[in-house]
């Protein structure tokens, strides 16, 4: 026989209080709290197993689960495993659901000894359903983007005699070295900002030795309309080195491109490289 | 494909405030969003013709078309259907 308190409703039902599904390892007693506690807190032990009391600390609303300390509130996500490549992760689902990011420590030592506790900090993001991991923040302090936009392109596409460009035009930067997200359009010369913020912009020109004597420029052109001029020189004739940087905001769907006098040497000694900054 | 869109006298002094040719930003923005996602759904293609032994279509607007007719992509129009059916 189960023992049992019953408490009658008075529409009829009842709710009851009763003994373990199982046996006890010995008799056993739990103490109620001495107060009914306020709205959303726990009930959970005191710091004498079997004594039950509201947590002042831990309440959860329906909507905000918050963790409350006068010095240090911490909220701890904890894997016992002793091994590397183990995880402890807060996962965020934003809508539908379904998880959007999720923010992950991975263990890459096993964590047996103090000489073997190297963690990183991964920060996964869902893009059209993929879930990838989107930055990293290694255990020595270095921090990866690996999609963050960037561009790097050398040596020239555009119309030229003896290597030289031809005339005053939008360089196109022909050969990738790096695209990450293939914002730069390597048939228009074109890198469209996919995000707003500020860009890093660089270029080194080579001038031709078959180029006239005259002076040259590059101009960093947003949407078309000058921005800054990158480099000048007034030499010719010769081989010579030209370069320039900037920073440029941008808003999405801004687009940015270098618009140079003629006698660019359209070799690989020519490249441009554009990179978010944030 | 054409598409028109109407802008008003004050939409289109703000555009001329911040692109030289209003009309090139427009397109440049269409087209490039168009780019991005061509070389999407030809990754998407090629790994899955690769996956399961099809014969890759030559060319890029083949290989796009190829990636609908397979079921590879769907447009996201059909998409938002298949949702709403659910």
């Amino acid at each position: 026989m189960t023992g049992k308190i019953k408490l009658p409703h008075a529409s009829g039902n009842s709710m009851s209080i009763a003994a373990p599904a199982t046996n006890p390892a010995s008799d056993l007693e739990l103490k109620l709290p001495a107060t009914i506690g306020s709205a959303n807190q726990f009930l959970k032990n005191s710091g004498t197993a079997g004594t039950l009391e509201f947590s002042n600390n831990l309440t959860f609303d329906g909507t905000t689960f918050q963790t409350q300390h006068a010095t240090g509130a911490i909220a701890r996500v904890q894997n016992s495993t002793a091994a590397t490549s183990q995880s402890a992760s807060l996962e965020l689902a934003p809508a539908n659901g379904l998880l959007g990011h999720a923010i992950k420590s991975v263990s890459e030592e096993d964590f047996s000894t103090g000489a073997n506790r190297t963690a990183y900090l991964s920060i996964e993001g869902r893009k059209d359903g993929t879930l990838a991991e989107r930055m990293r923040i290694y255990s020595s302090g270095a921090v990866t983007t690996p999609n963050q936009p960037c561009s790097f392109y050398i040596g020239l596409s555009n119309s030229h005699t003896s290597n030289a460009t031809d005339s005053t035009e939008t360089l196109v930067f022909a050969t990738v070295k790096l695209n990450e997200g293939s914002h730069y359009n390597g048939s228009n010369g074109r890198f469209t900002a996919p995000v707003a913020g500020t860009y890093f912009v660089g270029l080194n020109l080579l001038i031709d030795d078959s180029a006239s004597v005259a002076s040259r420029s590059a101009d960093l052109q947003k949407n078309g309309s000058g921005y800054v001029t990158m480099t000048y020189d007034r030499n010719g004739g010769q081989y010579t080195g030209m370069s320039g940087t900037a920073i440029i905001e941008l808003a999405v769907g801004d687009y940015i491109s270098v618009r140079a006098t003629a006698g660019v040497h359209i070799g690989g000694e020519t490249s441009l490289l554009v990179y978010l900054l944030g | 494909m054409d598409y028109t869109i109407t802008l008003t006298d004050t939409e289109k002094k703000s555009m001329e405030f911040i692109a030289a040719d209003v009309d090139d930003w427009i397109t440049n923005v269409s087209t490039n969003r168009a780019r991005l996602a061509k070389e999407e759904i030809i990754a998407l293609n090629t790994a899955h013709c690769n996956a399961n032994s099809i014969a890759i279509a030559v060319g890029e607007d083949a290989q796009v078309t190829q990636a609908y007719t397979l079921g590879v992509v769907k447009s996201a129009a059909d998409r938002n259907k298949e949702t709403e059916e659910k």
